[in-house]
């Protein structure tokens, strides 16, 4: 039993010959073989992880490049922002409330669609508080076929704003950009006029203007 | 082909071999230095297993730059306190209101102690893992105060402290015993 006021020499001795004791323990048997053995398998183990984690690693990769060029080639394909080489154009034209001939064509000249589809990338997007001028319901739908892409189709309205929409995008406007509408012309055959008539709305509309129809479109 | 695969797989198997028994030939001898040196600082058999062994993984995962060591076994040594450190503060976050010295009051029934003795063994329970690490490395193994802080990985001001407080609280439960 120590004094009540041990001296540090005596707590230091009593201290040694106690961890003496403690540490004369004798360590379990194949303590040696089995932390030997324990260093080995574990290593293996952490290296198959490592190889699996890095496997998973590189597939993940691979599998986000595969979506990524797949989302870039259908971006391509699927709206003007892409360069892809358009090789048809299927042109209708819906009348709205005027009465016009019939129009349901498609182009197959690459080298004029790719041209026409690179101006329909090129508009300006609809500045949000423009006034218009009336719209009689005439717009264009035109139909882009890209190779190893989806269609893409843009509506060009013929009056108004001549407002553009490709589907999933913001508006565009083609009102200031009349090379548009002579390159359609075009590669339709026609005149920027018969594209977008003239309305007879009086004795003194010019010649071959379109007339309101009876019954407009649906 | 298959046989240049079988050659290259034979070669590198008995590389691998080769490393294992140089690392067996350094490290086992250490072995129960080791153990002891855990016993004494974290007071649990099974507790002193576990440090060895996470030694023995860290040697081998760093074989190859320990091959270069002048002093391993003070490497191993190192490791080995550090690892029963680790143990014992993660041990006590898993088991929450037990304080660190508590875990294993009751003495090992190999380990036979008598009155004295016994008061100091619960005196040692009570003390913190850091301060058992400087008492046994300072007291007992008669390492200086600079080179318990380095194995223990503390400044020497730090490890000063835990000194003076383990002897503090070791006097202290003895006075009181």
């Amino acid at each position: 039993m120590p004094d009540a006021h041990i001296s540090d020499e005596d707590l230091f001795s009593l201290t040694r010959a106690y961890l003496t004791r403690r540490r004369a323990q004798s360590p379990p048997r194949d303590l040696d073989v089995n932390a030997v053995n324990f260093a080995f398998t574990r290593r293996r183990s952490r290296l198959v992880a490592i190889i699996g984690a890095s496997a998973l690693v590189i597939a993940s990769a691979l599998l986000a490049t595969v979506v990524l060029a797949f989302h870039v080639d259908q971006r391509s394909g699927t709206s003007p922002a892409g360069n892809g080489a358009v090789s048809a154009m299927h042109v209708v034209r819906h009348n709205g409330n005027l009465s016009l001939p019939g129009l349901d064509r498609t182009i197959h000249d690459s080298q004029v669609i790719t041209k026409l589809a690179a101006e329909i990338r090129d508009l300006p997007a609809f500045p949000p508080d423009e006034r218009c001028p009336a719209s009689f319901g005439t717009y264009y739908s035109l139909t882009f076929t890209v190779a190893r892409a989806p269609q893409w189709t843009a509506t060009i309205e013929a009056q108004g704003c001549e407002l553009v929409q490709i589907t999933g995008q913001s508006a565009r406007w083609a009102v200031h950009e009349p090379q548009l509408w002579t390159d359609l012309g075009d590669a339709l055959g026609l005149s920027v006029a018969q594209l977008q008539p003239a309305v007879c709305i009086s004795p003194s509309s010019p010649p071959g203007c379109a007339p309101i129809a009876s019954s407009p479109e649906p | 082909m298959g046989t240049t695969i079988r050659s290259m797989t034979a070669r590198s198997d008995s590389k691998d071999q080769e490393r294992q028994l140089a690392f067996q030939q350094v490290v086992t001898p250490e072995i129960p230095r080791l153990y002891r040196l855990a016993i004494a600082i974290v007071n649990d058999s099974f507790e002193a297993e576990d440090a060895v062994q996470e030694t023995m993984l860290i040697a081998w995962r760093k074989w190859s730059s320990l091959q270069g060591y002048e002093n391993q076994p003070a490497w191993l040594t190192r490791v080995c306190v550090r690892e029963c450190l680790r143990t014992r503060r993660s041990l006590r976050r898993r088991v929450t209101g037990i304080p660190g010295g508590a875990l294993s009051e009751v003495p090992d029934p190999h380990f036979a102690l008598d009155g004295g003795m016994l008061d100091l063994h619960r005196a040692y329970n009570a003390l913190s893992p850091s301060q058992r690490a400087m008492v046994t490395l300072h007291l007992h193994d008669g390492l200086t105060v600079d080179e318990c802080a380095r194995i223990i990985g503390c400044r020497p001001g730090t490890a000063r402290s835990h000194l003076g407080r383990a002897v503090a609280k070791l006097r202290r439960e003895l006075d009181h015993a």
